[in-house]
């Protein structure tokens, strides 16, 4: 290297420049790489988040039913002993709410229809109304505003879950007549109907085309079926020549023809309401008849409303769902077609019917859903909350913190500043870095099988949860506070034992407060790890229905995360933006958590 | 004075030191009077730090570190069994290299060591070590409107001088120094090398150091470690002008280390 001519030094010279486009070129994909990845990652994220967000948006909200009690003595305290604990017990607090709805719509009875508007509300959600009542017994007797949820099927329709639903206006007089079958016949001045039965032919062209589209697989199938007939008939044959395995081949072509059979008559039936519908598009074949099965069209007068049953321009059938009051004129009248059929949803056509005019009548009104805050655990969507499920993640955690952090950073602190290093204190290090790796499942089946099994202790119980998130954290714990312990540096140690400080004392003034920012985010970060926790909890029965807030360490109990897995797994249509709704919570306590975690870290950070 | 310095403070007789199978230090012996500054030089890794550091024992804080040999302060041999190590670090103290105050207040680092071993009455006994200390460390004038302020706030020179000062609050006997002006610039080591000359009258001061114009300046005796071993030792003026071995001439005049 020495003796470099400069010729030599020139090519060298060059050889580095033909080398550096590479390098610039490696450079540059590699940033390309990583932008791509971080892009990806934020876009995959902010999905997730808007989809969790938007599928939330109808629990944001709750539907309330304001109605005034008429709180008579016989219903809210049979007993007559104005004893609060028999009028919780023996009062009848749904029949207040159930007199209540029927004095707004007295006809209801005699049309049959009683059980419809009751359900708009369930019972379950008349049990505060008895506590309300027990707590102030003078009430009884007189008159009582109560809110209350409603029934959670209707909920979702007003809030427009089931599509949306088309509002229009009628023109004239609308004229009810009584029919000899008990069905009604409206009519108007002219084609009133015209522009409905316009919209409906278009909705049954839609729909005989999307019948044709599913004819086409289903013809597919048929024909699949068809030759596995065949090769299943020769099959059959050749078993009977050898006389072998003959019920089995009998068997599987019996099925396979049964299968064509179902086939062949499905597509018969199909062809055959495609003829219907077509024809009824085209204003064929009289009246639009409008069955279970197909969009609900309500003629809806200020009081009344009706279900047509056929349509044609001028006249409709319709079934009586809300009577209208008795010589009402019906000038102010509109047809609301629902495009989910009744047959599609959990809530019927009166329900609906009452519910529009409770609504009208300002008796549902929509107000932020506070009873996801203020109640446990229900049966009914509607009343669920997640009161019961935060409660016992907090004296979950507090358990797990209580156990996790103190022992935790000992061992730390202990294997990190006072331990000999020797192979017994290398095994140990191992272990405890594999325990980190080992699945919380694991930590699940140990609690079961020694703190349940062994030592008896309760089953679903905060501090049996606890103690298995502890045994979960304290790997985690250990490892960020030896790694907070190690960034200290030993310049720290050798200053305070160089003034007669003890070991202890270097420890404890020095090393722990300098270390104490990073193990406490360490231990935050495990305690946020420990409340989005499911499995191990499943495993010691804490995946249980639990109505009544937690209070103590012994009580029943269950946590967030295992909460909404439980909601998740319910069948109702409303659980499904509850569970959005309670993931949401869940990740707003996880962000404070990390958000404490970061202040604490900053606050406490020093430099040396 | 003159009593004073002929006193042996510091007596070690053939120690081995070593680090796991790594012998550091062979069979040294050397004898360190009271009241005056003993100067250690020698190449680097020569073994001068680890046997500084056997004098208040903090080599027990090295993993895998044996020290052999019998090592006596006052008479009394440091490695029995009956000496505390932490008896022995309070009359021992300690300045290291790079300038470590605790991340705390400047009354905090120097109240420290008077506060653990309980040598202040009261609060304004403790104030007023801390302020002798400062004053002793040269360090008092410009901090004193400052105790409140944390001691990594100073600079290096200063924060050098704080060290001192919280090792001769607790009023030790020997004063050692590992290099204490080499992460420091001209100014900050003359102002360090006043004070170790100031200290002198009431400490017994070991320095080990790299600069041989710094061991001339500040020493009254030197002594020459060179692979693990003590070369010589003598009075400074005699090792600098009239050394006996070729090694120590070698290395004083610059020809290797």
């Amino acid at each position: 290297m020495t003796d470099m001519s400069p010729a030599s030094r020139t090519s060298l010279r060059e050889l580095v420049a033909s080398k550096i486009k590479k390098r610039h070129a490696a450079e540059l994909r590699f940033r390309g790489f990583g932008v791509t990845m971080v892009v990806s990652a934020i876009l995959a994220c902010s999905l997730l988040l808007v989809s969790i967000l938007s599928q939330s948006v109808p629990a944001l909200t709750e539907n309330r039913l304001h109605l005034t009690l008429d709180v008579t003595a016989e219903k809210a305290d049979p007993v007559g002993q104005r004893d609060p604990i028999d009028i919780r017990e023996q009062g009848n607090f749904y029949g207040l709410v159930q007199d209540a709805l029927e004095a707004r719509f007295p006809a209801a009875e005699a049309d049959g229809t009683l059980d419809d508007l009751f359900d708009v509300a369930t019972s379950l959600a008349a049990v505060p109304i008895g506590k309300t009542i027990a707590a102030d017994p003078s009430v009884i007797g007189k008159k009582l505003d109560v809110t209350l949820p409603i029934n959670d099927d209707l909920d979702l329709f007003i809030k427009g879950a089931f599509g949306r639903t088309l509002e229009i206006k009628g023109e004239g007089t609308l004229v009810s007549a009584l029919k000899p079958d008990g069905d009604f016949a409206l009519s108007g001045q002219g084609p009133v109907f015209a522009k409905a039965v316009e919209a409906l032919r278009g909705d049954l062209g839609r729909a005989a085309g999307s019948l044709e589209q599913g004819l086409i697989l289903k013809r597919q199938r048929l024909a699949t079926g068809q030759a596995q007939v065949t090769a299943l008939q020769a099959a059959l044959n050749a078993a009977t020549a050898k006389a072998v395995g003959v019920a089995g081949a009998e068997a599987s072509l019996e099925q396979a023809a049964n299968n064509v059979a179902g086939l062949e008559s499905e597509i018969a039936a199909d062809l055959a309401t495609i003829k219907t519908y077509r024809a009824a598009a085209l204003g064929q074949g009289g009246p639009l008849p409008l069955g279970d099965n197909k969009p609900s069209v309500f003629v809806e007068t200020k009081t009344g409303t009706y279900k047509i049953t056929t349509l044609s321009p001028t006249l409709a059938t319709a079934k009586l769902l809300v009577r209208p009051k008795a010589g009402e004129i019906a000038t102010d009248w509109k047809m609301v077609q629902i495009k989910t059929p009744q047959d599609g949803r959990a809530v019927n056509d009166a329900t609906i019917a009452y519910g529009r005019h409770l609504k009208a009548q300002n008796a549902i009104q929509p107000a932020f859903n506070t009873t996801i805050f203020t109640n446990s655990d229900s049966n009914e969507p509607e009343l669920s909350g997640l009161l019961s499920a935060f409660v016992g993640s907090l004296l979950t955690l507090a358990v797990t913190f209580c156990l996790a952090v103190p022992i935790g950073v000992a061992t730390a602190v202990y294997l990190e500043e006072f331990a000999p290093k020797n192979w017994l204190t290398d095994f140990i290090e191992v272990n405890i870095n594999n325990l980190a790796a080992v699945p919380s499942i694991v930590f699940g089946l140990l609690g079961f099988a020694v703190f349940l099994t062994f030592f008896n202790m309760p089953r679903s119980a905060p501090i049996v949860g606890g103690i298995v998130l502890a045994l979960m954290s304290l790997p985690i714990i250990i490892i960020a506070s030896r790694a907070a312990l190690k960034a200290v540096p030993p310049s720290i140690r050798e200053a305070a034992l160089g003034v007669g400080a003890s070991k202890m004392q270097a420890t404890f003034h020095h090393v722990l407060p300098l270390a104490m920012p990073g193990i406490m985010t360490g231990s935050i970060l495990a305690m946020a790890h420990a409340l989005g926790e499911t499995a191990p909890l499943l495993m010691i029965g804490m995946v249980a229905f639990i109505a009544d807030v937690p209070t103590g360490l012994s009580d029943s109990a269950t946590v967030l995360p295992v909460e909404l897995f439980m909601w998740a797994g319910r069948p109702e249509r409303a659980w499904e933006p509850r569970t959005a709704f309670a993931i949401i919570l869940l990740l707003i306590f996880m962000i404070l958590m990390n958000a404490v975690a970061i202040y604490l870290r900053r606050k406490f950070e020093r430099r040396w | 004075m003159t009593d004073k310095q002929n006193l042996t403070k510091v007596s070690a007789h053939g120690i081995n030191v070593f680090y796991d199978t790594k012998q550091a230090l062979f069979d040294v012996s050397l004898d360190i009077p009271d009241g005056s500054v003993t100067a250690f030089i020698g190449p680097s890794g020569c073994g001068k730090s680890t046997f500084l550091r056997c004098i208040n024992r903090m080599n027990d804080t090295i993993e895998k570190c044996r020290v052999l040999g019998r090592l006596e302060v006052d008479g009394r041999d440091v490695n029995d069994r009956a000496i505390d190590p932490v008896v022995l670090r309070a009359s021992v103290g300690m300045v290291f290299q790079k300038p470590n105050p605790f991340p705390k207040t400047i009354f905090e680092n120097v109240a420290y060591g008077p506060r653990i071993h309980g040598i202040s009455r009261d609060k304004t006994d403790l104030e007023r070590i801390v302020e002798e200390s400062l004053r002793k460390a040269g360090l008092w004038e410009e901090v004193k409107d400052r105790l409140q302020q944390p001691g990594t706030g100073l600079s290096g020179g200063q924060q050098q001088r704080l060290v001192i000062a919280r090792a001769i609050a607790v009023n030790p006997e020997i004063i050692l120094m590992d290099e204490p002006c080499s992460a420091l610039d001209p100014i900050a080591t003359a102002k360090i090398e006043e004070l170790i000359d100031e200290l002198r009258q009431n400490f017994c001061i070991i320095i080990v150091t790299h600069s041989m114009a710094q061991a001339a300046r500040v020493s009254q005796r030197t002594a020459f470690f060179h692979m693990g071993r003590v070369v010589e030792v003598g009075p400074t003026e005699e090792i600098f002008t009239n050394p006996r071995d070729s090694r120590t001439q070698d290395y004083i005049t610059g020809r290797f280390g």
